[in-house]
């Protein structure tokens, strides 16, 4: 079975990019404008990984991860950040959140790739 | 990265270089960047440089090359930077020498580059982050440049005002700076100065304090008016007023020290205190009463007896200030004391006496007054000293012994002898009136036998008398004299002493001719002198006695004592021969001399000299004595030694001068106020400060002559606790002169203190500080402008910082994004594109293309600002149609957005031409339209509104979007300033700032109203033409 992986992130033409390339590696994908729109995709389906932005409108990438990680069905779910911020508190703030991998945008997409499949083999 | 091609492509750079070799270089350098098209000026020297600058319009960035080996060098950059202020300097050189590169980047070169490290990339970077920074640069210089006028008025207040002495220096006290009068004042030289610790100069006479006063100043305590001691160079000490502040200088926080000179007040201050308490301790050692009037004989000054006197005879309590004239005083004192003082004050020093018999009326008090008119020194009377001592005892004393000498020249007269002339050869005896004088014998004259006297003679004398005379004749003496008894009239008989002179003729006796001497009289007359002696002696009154032509008869022993002459040393000879001296006063004894010449009582005060030689007053009152018919017989002199008295009055007059010279001429303000607020003292200097003189303001209350109304209050609660006892030093006193002009007096007042301690008025001693105080104002103003202007430097290097850091996040936020979906693209088609087919290779190449142009509409909008900025932007008006202008900006703005929004237009114009610059309008209202609708989401209906009143338009345009919160309101025209709400809304933040730009461009205004939740409007004024 495919491995669903949930993109949080508020700029389409990004978030479509990340979602073009995950899908020619073969994973299920689908993106959500917002940590709300999100939280309820996953109450219906579970991913087995979240890429999440951190600035977006209604419900900020922070505030989601911490819904994420207090919540004992999706504790275990694997977060990486993608952030425009480049600041050390930025992801010092993202990793006290519980985001497993932090990545400045313009991003290394090879890093972020072996990153995924360590990440979901490991589990 | 051609953003930066269309930023700099056609700027001018300015090559100052000597060595050809180098200009050759760098121009291949620069042909390989992007600056190949730019404009290059080179010049081989810096006169060159200096001249192409006069009349040319600044570069963008001058390249220096500098050899920097020596300070000339960097004189050199000063040169290139006065001709250059608004270009960057980029210095090129070949020493590799850190301190220099400091030194030149300090001096204000924007960069510094090693010549044999330079290359292309070295070279572009350089020229590229300078001209970044050249716009910073320029508001910062003009900060600074407005420092700098603000620190040469702050200099020149501090080196040329003309009445306080001033120090800068630091904390640590070293001496960074000192003004002229601070030398003056203390009589160094500059080089002695400047440079040296507070404790290498031995100014302070209390260094303690100084420390005290810095360590306040550090906790923000206030320093002012200290009053303080200060040495001069040769040890002279000043009393100074001292004030500490700290000012913030180029190198940090210093201090500054105001020290005016008032050593002159606090010696006024300290002699009028030192003269009054003298006059005091004076006139209270006397037993006399000792009073001073002024000239409208109100008390000035007056001992502790008296006040008593007056409270005594008068039963009234009088107070220094208080007319001596006052209105329960009996009329007969009135008219005396008017007629004295009246004397007095037209200059007559003179000595009375009068009765006093108010108090007990059977036994009159006599008292004595001396009158000594006060001058000043242009010697016009302004007051009068006043002595009066009780003479009663003196007078009874002289009294009782002219009573004394009243019997005893009745006595005196009765002592005539009884004279004799007895013919032998008749037997006829002729006697004068004194045998009826003495024996009672008729008054006619008559004959007498001898046998007649021989039978009146005492028979126990009849024999021995006989035998004695005829023993006289036998021998032939020619002088007889005999003591017998001597019967009178009426039987009863008399000692006598006989006297006489025997005539012989061919040696017989033939005539006797003598005289009868009564000396039961002389006896009792002798008791009479010793009784009236002892009387004489029974008081400290000197008493002579003198015949008719002025013989001494007789002294006493107080006389004797004072005078070092025995009695029987000077009986016979004249007072006057043996007690007067060089000194004593001529006109007086001319007026003793008139007196006696006219045989009239005397009284006068003169100098006299004892046998050894002192000096002694005294006071002589001198009676002509008569005998029965009216001769005069006798002077009898009663005199009383009032050396102490003359002494007492010499010193209080010349006491009571000196104060009044003191306040007069103090180089102080002196004024005096009575217990009723009304000005009693009032010199010189208080006359040329206020305008007004003695007789304006003597008797005025002093708050209606001198005090402003809003200043009422506080002054009268200054006056009130003095007047209670409290003395206030220091006292910044404002009042108005008669000019109407304020004047500061700085004031210390002390409570005035009648004998018994009470306080009747205050003196007042002030110093004009009017031109100390505007100096001080307009220090503390140059201080404050100072530190305003540091601060506005501070905060525009601040704002700067701020723009920087926004610039920055800008970038992070806005860049990285997109640049993420290209590279992700890119990589897609790298890494799939096996897979991929054309139409998916083409959606992403779209996809990075669309990101592109994103990135290139943000990088624009950030250089449109710059070229604002800088004022590069031409604006050329021409004529637009404004309602088909608004319309294709309408339908522009709705399809960027993909007709999200709805855009509602109402236009009511009178002209649909107007003149303008078509593309600056666009900018205006593409943004504010995109602002609109971005800032809007889900509110999909926006208003554009446009009306004209007169030559303006009035366009507004307004959403129902987030709003904007009340605090952001001021900032949204701040370059890459965004809303705290709007994190999540893309942008650069750069859009109302080019708005804003656009707009002053125009000629037009813009404003914002915004409520958060509700939406916001903008409204936007534009010139028709």
């Amino acid at each position: 079975m495919k491995k669903y992986i949930l993109i949080v992130e508020d700029t389409k033409l990004l978030a479509e990019s990340i979602a073009d390339m995950l899908e020619m590696e073969d994973f299920k994908v689908k993106i959500a404008k917002n940590g709300i729109v999100a939280l309820n995709m996953m109450a219906t389906e579970i991913p087995d990984m979240i890429i999440t932005d951190l600035l977006m409108p209604e419900m900020d990438g922070l505030s989601f991860i911490r819904n994420v990680k207090s919540d004992a069905r999706y504790r275990a779910i694997p977060i990486i950040v993608l952030t425009a911020d480049a600041s050390e508190e930025s992801s010092q703030a993202g990793k006290e959140a519980g985001a497993d991998l932090l990545l400045t945008k313009p991003f290394d997409d090879d890093y972020l790739m072996d990153s995924i499949f360590r990440m979901l083999t490991n589990e | 990265m051609n953003f930066i091609l269309t930023m700099y492509k056609d700027i001018a750079i300015l090559l100052v270089e000597d060595n050809p070799n180098d200009v050759t270089l760098i121009q291949q350098l620069l042909h390989d960047t992007e600056y190949s098209s730019a404009e290059l000026i080179v010049k081989n020297s810096i006169t060159q440089a200096v001249e192409f600058a006069v009349g040319q319009s600044s570069v963008n960035v001058v390249l220096f090359g500098l050899d920097l080996v020596n300070i000339a060098d960097i004189e050199m950059l000063r040169q290139i930077n006065e001709s250059y202020p608004l270009s960057p300097v980029v210095v090129l050189t070949q020493e590799d020498d850190e301190a220099m590169a400091v030194q030149v980047l300090r001096e204000g070169a924007q960069n510094y580059i090693n010549k044999n490290q330079l290359d292309k990339r070295i070279l572009r970077r350089a020229i590229l982050h300078s001209i970044e920074r050249n716009e910073n640069y320029i508001k910062l210089k003009s900060a600074y440049r407005s420092l700098q006028l603000s620190e040469q008025r702050f200099a020149k207040l501090f080196h040329f005002n003309p009445v306080v002495a001033l120090a800068l220096s630091t904390f640590e006290g070293i001496y960074i700076e000192v003004n002229e009068i601070f030398l003056k004042l203390l009589g160094y030289t500059r080089e002695e100065v400047i440079g040296k610790h507070v404790d290498d100069l031995n100014i302070w006479l209390d260094l303690a304090s100084r420390n005290q006063f810095v360590l306040d100043l550090k906790n923000g305590e206030v320093v002012r008016n200290k009053e303080i001691k200060l040495y001069t160079k040769t040890h002279r000490v000043i009393d100074v007023l001292f004030s500490m502040d700290i000012v913030e200088m180029e190198n940090g926080p210093m201090i500054i020290s105001t020290a005016n000179d008032i050593t002159d007040r606090v010696e006024a201050e300290k002699k009028l205190r030192e003269s009054e308490r003298s006059l005091d301790i004076l006139i209270n050692s006397s037993p006399d009463q000792i009073w001073l009037v002024d000239y409208e004989l109100k008390l000035v000054k007056a001992n502790n007896t008296f006040f008593e006197a007056v409270r005594q005879f008068n039963n009234i309590t009088v107070q220094i200030g208080d007319s001596l004239l006052f209105t329960d005083l009996q009329e007969e004192m009135r008219v005396r004391w008017s007629e004295f003082y009246r004397r007095a004050l037209s200059g007559e020093h003179f000595t009375e006496e009068y009765e006093e018999n108010r108090l007990q009326p059977d036994q009159p008090l006599c008292f004595e007054v001396t009158l000594n008119p006060v001058y000043n020194e242009k010697n016009q009377v302004i007051g009068v000293g006043c002595f009066s001592r009780d003479i009663t005892l003196r007078k009874q004393t002289e009294r009782n012994i002219q009573a004394m000498n009243e019997q005893y020249e009745m006595l005196s007269r009765a002592t005539n002898d009884a004279v004799w002339d007895w013919n032998l050869v008749d037997d006829i005896v002729i006697w004068n009136h004194g045998l009826e004088a003495i024996f009672g014998y008729g008054k006619e004259m008559r004959v007498y036998t001898g046998n007649w006297w021989i039978e009146n003679i005492h028979e126990d004398d009849q024999q021995r008398v006989i035998d004695e005379l005829s023993s006289y004749i036998m021998k032939g003496d020619t002088n007889m004299t005999a003591t017998y008894r001597f019967r009178c009239a009426n039987g009863t008989y008399k000692y006598v002493f006989n006297r006489g002179y025997i005539l012989f003729r061919e040696g017989k006796p033939v005539r006797m001719i003598g005289a009868m001497q009564d000396i039961d009289i002389l006896t009792r007359a002798n008791n009479e002198i010793r009784r009236l002696s002892m009387v004489a002696s029974a008081t400290d009154s000197l008493v002579i006695i003198t015949d008719a032509e002025e013989k001494i008869e007789w002294v006493n022993e107080s006389f004797e004592k004072l005078t070092g002459y025995r009695l029987n040393e000077i009986v016979g000879r004249k007072p006057k021969e043996i007690l007067q001296g060089p000194e004593t006063d001529r006109s007086t004894l001319d007026r003793i001399r008139q007196k006696l010449d006219a045989s009239v009582p005397v009284t006068e005060e003169v100098l006299n000299y004892s046998k050894d030689g002192r000096k002694f007053w005294l006071k002589m009152s001198i009676n002509p004595v008569f005998d029965q018919r009216g001769k005069l017989s006798k002077f009898i002199s009663v005199e009383t030694d009032v050396t102490i008295h003359k002494e007492y009055e010499r010193k209080i007059i010349a006491s009571a001068k000196e104060l009044s010279e003191l306040i007069e001429n103090a180089n102080a303000v002196i004024l005096g106020i009575d217990g009723n607020g009304q000005i009693n003292e009032w010199n010189k200097l208080a006359i040329s400060v206020t305008g007004y003189t003695k007789e304006h303001a003597l008797g005025k209350k002093i708050m209606e002559l001198l005090i402003h109304p809003d200043e009422w209050k506080d002054t009268d609660l200054l006056l009130r606790s003095v007047l209670q006892g409290y003395p206030v030093s220091h006292y910044e006193f404002p009042i108005v002169n008669r000019a109407g002009n304020k004047i500061i007096l700085l004031l210390s007042a002390t409570p005035r203190r009648n004998s018994s301690g009470e306080t009747i008025g205050l003196i007042a001693v002030g110093q004009d500080i009017t031109e100390l105080t505007q100096y001080r104002q307009s220090l503390e103003d140059k201080v404050k402008e100072r530190t305003h202007k540091l601060e506005e430097a501070l905060e525009k290097e601040k704002e700067l910082v701020t723009l920087k850091s926004r610039f920055a996040s800008m970038v992070s936020h806005e860049f990285r994004t997109p640049l993420a979906t290209i590279r992700l693209s890119v990589n897609h088609i790298k890494r799939y594109k096996g897979r991929m087919n054309a139409e998916a290779i083409d959606n992403k190449i779209k996809v990075v293309q669309q990101q592109v142009d994103h990135m290139t509409h943000m990088l624009e909008e950030v250089l449109t600002l710059g070229r604002t900025e800088e004022s590069k932007i031409q604006i050329s008006k021409r004529k637009v149609n404004f309602s088909t202008f608004l319309e294709g900006i309408q339908h522009e703005v709705e399809n960027i957005f993909k007709r999200s929004h709805t855009i509602h237009r109402t236009l009511n114009l009178k002209q649909s031409e107007i003149e303008t610059d078509e593309d600056l309008l666009r900018n205006i209202f593409i943004n504010l339209l995109s602002n609109a609708i971005k800032f809007s989401p889900g509110k999909e209906d926006i208003f554009l509104e446009g009306r004209q009143e007169g030559e303006m338009l009035i366009v507004t345009v307004r959403d129902q979007g987030v709003g904007i919160p009340e605090a952001e309101l001021p900032k949204i025209f701040d370059p890459f300033h965004r809303g705290a709400n709007v994190s999540t809304i893309q942008g650069t933040g750069l859009g109302l700032s080019i708005v804003k730009k656009a707009v002053d461009l125009v000629g037009g205004k813009i404003s914002v109203s915004s409520n958060p939740g509700e939406g916001t409007v903008f409204t936007v004024m534009i010139p028709v033409g």
